[in-house]
């Protein structure tokens, strides 16, 4: 049997005093899409971050691929696992082209260059975001909505199998966010890729997610199938607001009340 | 593989590079032409055009070179430690303890190799405190070592002035020299061109890391660098560099950071280019600088951090302008 893609053993993570999940136990398949929920300040960043091996559990381990992360090398985890940032920083007027090219590091030999794979693994991945064509363009001049489908380029040349994204759709408009959900969403096949990804949009959550995590705050988590976790009174506890349902073309909407 | 472009470049910074120790060795108060150099290079000792070539242009000019080469590369490393594109290699006040303790050396009667040994203890005993002060988190992060960097180069300065103020009047002029930077007491022992050898080979070990810390810590993580070691490495490696230059040359301005950017501007942001390019041209421009600083008022010598200021001044606020564009 082949192991779970990523898997959470009774992890712990807490952040200045505040604890975002205790005991947690979290079993990703390939092809699967994940939908991580919760309000502001919640934990949803620090969890991915987690989840990734940018920070340490307070407690409980992550296992990818049937590995511990503690027992991967940084280039072993970054060939298996990938993680959309929620902002960049651009301190340096590098290009399109470099920005994404950086992304195929952990395939690339350590003495060697970039082939002519890697280059056009990376225009390969520009082409999905919509952005064939912007090689030589700085950072700096593009917008935000064009530096973001960047990162996510930069992200499918990485190719790992998990792709972890926190709020994948901030600042894409109404168009790019459908576009770069379907390129997401089309890559997590049974023998490809899982998702994991924040969203504040519950309604992209119900149309593009097999399951969802929802973090209440206080360490409580309820997770499950899409359709069985989001509900009215559910989500109407989660944001502690309430929401209402009503039926829209790819399924259910839901609306604040 | 290396672009076609990128060769072109490295290619002809290399040829400027040897152009400019050419210049340097036929240019001075005694005319020697270009033909009479190569002979002199090659003549036994004792001949008076072999002893000007071989014992005064020749050393001053590898030290320059050197110097040179170490501090762009510092200043390159300097940048992505503290990811700012406006770093130099003082940022972290390595210069100011090089500088109180060459001064120390010099207000205290020393002379010959007791100033840059005094320089290099200076400048390690800085980087200790700096390493020592800038940690927090487990590693040492931009805006803390930027702010550690600044409060003891600050401290560093006012110990300077101190010396100043108290220093006798015949040794303040050796003391103004130090501090603008000064190649007139070069020794050319190529102690400096092996750390620029070195330096260079450790930094191309890694290039391609630093161009994934230049875009952020946390990318560099997802892409597989072991960010904090790394971090570390930078860190050592850019202050031994900037340790050497100073110990050779005082603390000369603007070669750390305006070269950087320079050789950014020709060959993008890929450090397997800009570290071998970066040390090629500033090895080459100090040359020419202190080329300058020894002719343009010759028989009297400018200390070459004049020339290198009056030229980087505008230099570098033409490419700030052209940046914030």
């Amino acid at each position: 049997m082949t192991p779970m893609l990523l898997e959470a053993r009774a992890l712990a993570v807490e952040i200045a005093a505040k604890t975002v999940c205790t005991g947690l136990a979290l079993r990703v398949a390939r092809g699967e899409r994940w939908a991580v929920l919760g309000v502001n300040g919640v934990g949803k960043t620090t969890l991915l971050r987690t989840l990734a091996g940018l920070r340490q559990p307070h407690a409980g381990e992550v296992v990818l691929d049937g590995h511990p992360l503690a027992a991967l090398t940084g280039r072993e985890r970054a060939r298996r696992r990938g993680m959309l940032l929620q902002s960049e920083h651009d301190e340096f007027e590098a290009t399109v082209i470099e920005a994404v090219l950086a992304g195929r590091h952990p395939h690339v030999a350590p003495w060697a260059w970039e082939s002519m794979v890697d280059v056009a693994a990376a225009r390969r991945a520009l082409e999905q975001v919509a952005l064939a064509g912007f090689d030589g363009r700085r950072l700096g001049s593009l917008s935000g909505g064009e530096r973001r489908r960047v990162s996510i380029a930069a992200l499918l040349a990485q190719d790992p199998a998990l792709m972890l994204l926190d709020e994948p759709t901030s600042h894409l408009d109404l168009h790019h966010q459908v576009a770069i959900l379907d390129v997401l969403a089309g890559s997590a096949t049974p023998e490809g890729k899982a998702l994991v990804m924040s969203l504040h949009d519950v309604n992209l959550a119900a149309r593009y997610c097999t399951h969802a995590l929802l973090l209440f705050g206080g360490g409580r988590t309820e997770q499950g199938p899409v359709r069985e976790v989001l509900a009215p009174d559910t989500l109407s506890r989660l944001y502690a607001h309430p929401v209402a349902q009503i039926d829209g073309p790819h399924g259910p909407v839901f609306a604040p009340g | 593989m290396l672009g076609t472009r990128h060769a072109v470049l490295l290619a002809a910074l290399a040829l400027l590079a040897v152009t400019s120790l050419a210049i340097a060795l036929v240019t001075g108060s005694v005319a020697i032409p270009p033909l009479k150099v190569l002979d002199a290079l090659r003549a036994p000792a004792g001949a008076l055009d072999a002893d000007i070539v071989r014992a005064l242009r020749l050393p001053r000019a590898l030290d320059a070179f050197a110097t040179g080469g170490l501090l762009a590369l510092a200043g390159v490393l300097m940048q992505v430690l503290v990811r700012n594109p406006l770093a130099d290699p003082y940022v972290l006040g390595i210069s100011g303890g090089a500088a109180v303790g060459a001064l120390g050396a010099i207000l205290a009667g020393a002379a010959g190799v007791i100033i840059p040994s005094a320089a290099f203890a200076g400048a390690a005993a800085s980087t200790a405190l700096v390493l020592a002060l800038g940690r927090s988190g487990g590693a040492w992060m931009p805006t803390r070592l930027l702010l550690v960097g600044v409060i003891v180069a600050a401290g560093w300065g006012a110990v300077v002035t101190f010396m100043l103020a108290v220093a006798p009047d015949q040794r303040l002029r050796g003391m103004v020299f130090w501090l603008m930077g000064d190649l007139s007491l070069a020794a050319g022992g190529g102690a400096p061109l092996a750390a620029l050898a070195v330096g260079s080979a450790a930094a191309l070990v890694l290039a391609r890391k630093l161009n994934l810390l230049a875009q952020g810590d946390d990318r560099a993580a997802i892409l597989g660098v072991d960010v904090a070691p790394t971090r570390l490495a930078v860190l050592l490696i850019a202050s031994a560099l900037t340790a050497a230059a100073v110990t050779t040359a005082g603390t000369v301005g603007f070669i750390g950071l305006v070269v950087p950017h320079l050789v950014r501007l020709a060959s993008g942001h890929d450090h397997r280019v800009l570290v071998p390019g970066a040390a090629l041209a500033g090895g080459a421009l100090l040359v020419l600088a202190d080329t300058l600083a020894r002719t343009v008022l010759a028989p009297q010598q400018l200390p070459v951090g004049v020339v290198t200021a009056v030229v980087g001044v505008p230099l570098f606020l033409f490419l700030l302008a052209r940046r914030s564009r």
